[in-house]
């Protein structure tokens, strides 16, 4: 009797708990593709600037010229942002893995402790 | 009390590929629903959308009667949701002692854990200091279970419980997930071979090719069609 209204009290525990759960906006969930986006504008940076140079020593036209200058800068931005993202989401992986592993290293320690006979 | 887990019309895909099409299934509190099906049925890929690890590409989840469809899985797995993954999902180079101190993440004490587990089995006790890794294939399942059961789960996944076991390992441990179910635990396991689960199924499905091609009670028309279905002809 007692197991059958545990077992009762679980399920509505759940069911209480399914009902308070805040389910997150799916845009938060893309960390997938800005880590991504971030990995392609570091790529289109770089691509940008051995553009903008080849644009540059193709060219005797300082007009032309000033174009690949403007084109060399757009891509130092994108890499820029580009390394800003990748950080920011494959660190954020990276941390959350390191934090599991100290919360573990420090239960163990405070188990090593708490079994320490005193003197 | 209601189904605590339901799949409604889900249909799920790895790219373009769509590997279920619309399935229907509900697991109540204190029921045992066996998954059937041969390899590449889908099965698997079910298990995943129930624990939210793998989206849906429409049809809903819902749990305890809510829909939490496109829920974190850390979310539905903290609220008591527990998945026992095909491979076992030990650490197989801590030894048993930690891989169930692993689980005080869920704010239980060691003690409470440790009681759980060896009173539920007492083979993890003798072994408590040996390496994972180094355990018989029935001993590391029993000490996956017991790290599930470490969590108080309201509803619990298993894949494959029964791979690569010697057929008297497997009906131990069913007995166990038996005993678990009995508890009020919402049980789903996915098996392909059907004989060992059956035996204490209150449901079964079976899932050809991403459909559930029937479900019912675990019974002898069930057990043939099953047959029929491995085989590809009738018994």
């Amino acid at each position: 009797m007692t197991n059958v209204q545990s077992s009762e009290a679980r399920a509505e525990r759940f069911a209480r708990e399914m009902a308070e759960l805040k389910i997150p906006d799916p845009a938060a969930g893309r960390a997938a593709l800005w880590l991504r986006l971030g990995g392609t504008l570091m790529a289109v940076g770089v691509l940008l600037g051995v553009v903008a140079y080849l644009l540059a020593h193709g060219t005797t036209d300082p007009l032309a010229q000033r174009d690949a200058l403007a084109v060399g800068l757009a891509g130092v931005s994108a890499s820029v942002v580009g390394s800003a993202l990748f950080l920011r989401y494959s660190l954020t992986g990276f941390l959350r893995f390191w934090m599991a592993r100290h919360s573990f290293d420090l239960a163990r320690l405070t188990e090593s402790l708490g079994e320490r006979p005193r003197e | 009390m209601s189904a605590l887990l339901e799949l409604r019309g889900v249909r799920a895909a790895y790219d373009r590929i769509t590997v279920l099409h619309g399935v229907d299934l509900a697991v109540g509190p204190g029921q045992v629903v066996a998954l059937l099906g041969p390899n590449g049925a889908g099965k698997t890929t079910t298990l995943k959308v129930a624990a939210g690890i793998h989206p849906t590409a429409s049809g809903r989840l819902v749990l305890g009667g809510r829909d939490v469809t496109g829920a974190a899985p850390r979310d539905l797995a903290r609220a008591g949701l527990c998945l026992i993954p095909e491979g076992r999902g030990v650490f197989p180079n801590l030894s048993v002692r930690d891989n169930l101190l692993m689980m005080t993440f869920t704010g239980r004490p060691r003690e409470e854990i440790e009681e759980i587990a060896f009173t539920r089995f007492p083979v993890l006790a003798q072994r408590a200091s040996q390496t994972a890794g180094t355990l018989s294939g029935g001993e590391q399942q029993m000490l996956a279970l017991a790290r599930g059961l470490a969590t108080d789960p309201a509803v619990l996944l298993l894949d494959e419980l029964s791979m690569g076991l010697a057929p008297l390992v497997v009906a131990r441990l069913y007995e166990q997930v038996a005993e678990i179910a009995a508890s009020g635990v919402a049980v789903l396991v996915v098996e392909q071979f059907a004989a060992a689960v059956l035996g204490i199924a209150d449901h079964a499905a079976v899932l050809v090719r991403g459909r559930i091609e029937r479900q019912g009670s675990p019974d002898d028309d069930l057990r043939a069609e099953l047959s029929s279905l491995y085989l590809g002809s009738a018994p």
